[in-house]
């Protein structure tokens, strides 16, 4: 059998119930709204239909039939909450199944490794218990079956399934039950002892849909229920904890566990979303991207702690949140003749600790701009996946680099003047000292003239000892040691 | 098998069938043959005069042709993108660090993470005051981080530092204002000493 139905019966009543704490065994109905005596019964539980009691039926009629039946009014809080707690035990149990009705579930189990199919059934039901409503288990190699077995209450075959009980579950379309009962056909065995071709022409398509379903002949594929918000997780610390490790203890088994739930669904998380709530009413939240899709709980638990790390928290942590933007994983093989990264996750966190260290502005892929300004450059961001800058054709400014002094040092420099311009003779002061050999220059620069105008001389100069430096003069006596030719 | 050995793999194959691989087979001169880094060692390279060409080291490195960008690590905040070009800085991961303790933290994460196959230290303009507070047994960990890693990196320094490097070239060149005019100043590096070295690193 390869797929399973769970029917959770007269969820909206029987929610109620176990709330109450009211056995099953009490014949038990909701009401509808208004009032009293002109209400009808909108569902009634497994206790009552014993009693005939049916939906529908008038209020009066229902208490006439069974004086002891309970009445309650519908909660939709309850039933709400109920829904959740049962949507969130399915969950628990497969990784893709289809809300078939409010109350119905089916379940692909060729994804899971079942010994025993009764045994499974019992673990189920067992498993169940804690949600405290009744629960129907059916058993079908296609979908319809196990849908038409888990509304039957006494048996796991489809086909013993009363015609009534399947008119009543309005579940599937079934034109013309009372035609068939008068016709003395009780079961859907009966149904499928007629000539599908006769059933159809007197009774129209859908019941020779119905016989098809009942004999297997059909197999639909499940609409697999994906919930929204179903790699999200969160914790709250009683008491509120004062550094990030009791953070990371939680965040590492709650790692795990979405992991696995991506995993199942065949996805990999692309993002990682914290937040962080504390103490005084502040609030952290960060979105952590990761280079590569990855389903290893270890590179995310690695992201996080070093976001941490970096992070000063203003107060102790009371809360803490946790999302997985879940994503295709991706499947590539390397080149032989190009080199990719080798753990893509782990370069994107050293970049991290990377920013940590010399500040988010201090590393990236230099770019001179255009223009002649000295020292001016741009830092294109470094990315794991090596997004590279705009090609440029700057060329070089000199053949021999320049290691520059920054910021420029302010030097002495006795000079004398040579036509428009001051000409360098010794340096006087600063950290390079001496008496200069040989000049070149000057190289006269200037720019910005429409808003803060610099302007300034530069001479390359060579000192007594082979020392080969660049100053900037600008008038009208300030000299500037601007580098090393290096 | 490392990232390195794969790169030697490579190189093997192109120098083998040059003709599929015509676009791609870098351009090496004999200096740059000389500075190539070592898969998995520290090597050294020593500048103990200021104008003795170590900027022209960071030119040939960024001039070969590779896969991935080069780490280069300056211990003073002194690299002049503008000295280099725009088509050669493309290829380069500026760190630029104001303090010796920086550079060596950054040194210490590149080579532990591993994904960047050569990184480029300079401390040649760092004081010596600042160079005397680096312990030897700070190099040994960064040797023990490229071996396992398979990354190599090239420490500039003005003097000997790293204990037993791979290997350790010194820079011997000197330089006038004549050659900012040349179209390529040659690098004159001795390395007398890699011969001695070898067997110990």
């Amino acid at each position: 059998m390869n797929y399973a139905a769970l029917h959770f019966q007269d969820l909206p009543l029987n929610c109620l119930l176990a709330r109450d704490g009211t056995p099953q065994s009490q014949p038990a109905a909701l009401l509808s709204q208004g009032e009293r005596e002109k209400s009808h019964l909108i569902a009634v539980n497994q206790a009552a239909r014993k009693f005939s009691l049916s939906p529908g039926l008038r209020t009066t009629r229902g208490l006439a039939r069974c004086p002891d039946l309970l009445l309650l009014d519908p909660d939709p809080i309850e039933e709400k909450s109920a829904r959740r707690e049962a949507l969130a035990f399915i969950d628990s149990l497969v990784p893709d199944f289809e809300l078939t009705t409010p109350e119905t579930f089916l379940l692909d189990l060729s994804t899971l490794l079942i010994a025993s199919e009764s045994d499974w059934t019992k673990t189920t039901i067992a498993a169940s218990s804690y949600l405290a409503l009744p629960l129907q288990i059916g058993l079908g190699k296609t979908p319809d079956l196990a849908h038409l077995a888990s509304l039957n209450p006494n048996n796991n075959n489809p086909l013993t399934l009363k015609i009534a009980d399947l008119a009543l579950a309005k579940t599937f379309p079934l034109p013309h039950a009372a035609v068939l009962q008068l016709w003395g056909l009780q079961t859907l065995d009966d149904l499928t002892q007629l000539p599908r071709q006769g059933l159809a022409e007197r009774l129209g398509s859908d019941l020779a849909q119905l016989h098809d379903l009942a004999l297997g002949k059909t197999h639909r594929l499940l609409k697999l229920h994906r919930a929204k918000d179903h790699y999200q997780v969160e914790h709250q610390f009683e008491p509120a904890v004062i550094n990030h490790e009791p953070v990371l203890f939680i965040a590492k088994r709650l790692l795990q566990t979405l992991c696995t739930r991506l995993d199942h669904h065949q996805r990999a998380a692309t993002e990682l979303r914290l937040h962080l709530l504390f103490e005084n009413g502040a609030a952290h939240a960060r979105k952590l991207a990761l280079s590569e899709p990855t389903l290893s709980h270890k590179v995310l638990l690695r992201t996080l702690h070093t976001h941490l790390d970096t992070f000063t928290a203003p107060a102790p942590v009371s809360e803490f949140y946790l999302e997985l933007l879940p994503t295709l994983p991706r499947h590539s093989q390397h080149q032989l003749f190009q080199r990719g990264l080798k753990d893509p996750n782990q370069f994107a966190d050293t970049l991290r600790q990377l920013s940590a260290i010399v500040g988010p502005s201090n590393f990236g892929i230099p770019q001179p701009l255009d223009t002649h300004r000295p020292d001016s450059t741009t830092l294109h961001p470094v990315t794991p996946d090596f997004k590279l800058p705009p090609p440029q054709e700057n060329q070089p400014a000199t053949n021999l680099p320049l290691k520059r002094q920054r910021p420029p040092i302010s030097i002495n420099v006795a000079s004398e003047k040579r036509g428009r311009h001051q000409h360098p003779l010794a340096v006087l002061t600063g950290p390079h000292q001496g008496q200069i050999r040989s000049v070149r220059g000057p190289f006269p620069l200037s720019g910005s003239w429409w808003e803060s105008s610099w302007q300034h001389a530069q001479w390359d100069i060579e000192l007594d000892d082979a020392l080969l430096l660049q100053l900037s003069f600008t008038p009208p006596r300030k000299w500037h040691l601007l580098g090393i030719y290096a | 098998m490392s990232v390195l050995e794969i790169d030697h793999l490579r190189r093997q194959l192109r120098e083998k069938f040059p003709a599929a691989h015509r676009a791609t087979i870098p351009q090496e001169s004999a200096p740059a043959a000389l500075l190539e880094f070592s898969p998995g060692h520290l090597s050294e390279i020593i500048s103990p005069h200021h104008s003795a060409g170590a900027s022209l080291i960071i030119s040939d490195l960024l001039s070969e042709n590779r896969d991935l960008p080069l780490a280069f690590i300056d211990g003073r905040d002194s690299f002049d993108p503008a000295s280099y070009g725009g088509a050669q800085c493309r290829h380069l991961i500026w760190i630029r660090c104001h303090k010796t303790e920086q550079a060596i933290q950054s040194a210490d994460l590149l080579l532990r993470d591993g994904n960047l196959p050569f990184v480029l230290l300079d401390l040649h303009l760092v004081p010596e005051r600042e160079l005397r507070q680096i312990p030897n047994a700070l190099w040994h960990r960064l040797k023990i981080q490229a071996r396992d890693s398979g990354s190599a990196m090239i420490a500039m320094t003005p003097r000997p530092l790293i204990p037993t490097p791979r290997r350790r070239l010194t820079l011997t060149g000197h330089f006038s204002l004549d050659h900012l005019e040349l179209k390529s100043p040659s690098l004159q590096l001795h390395h007398a000493e890699e011969d001695k070295l070898a067997g110990k690193a």
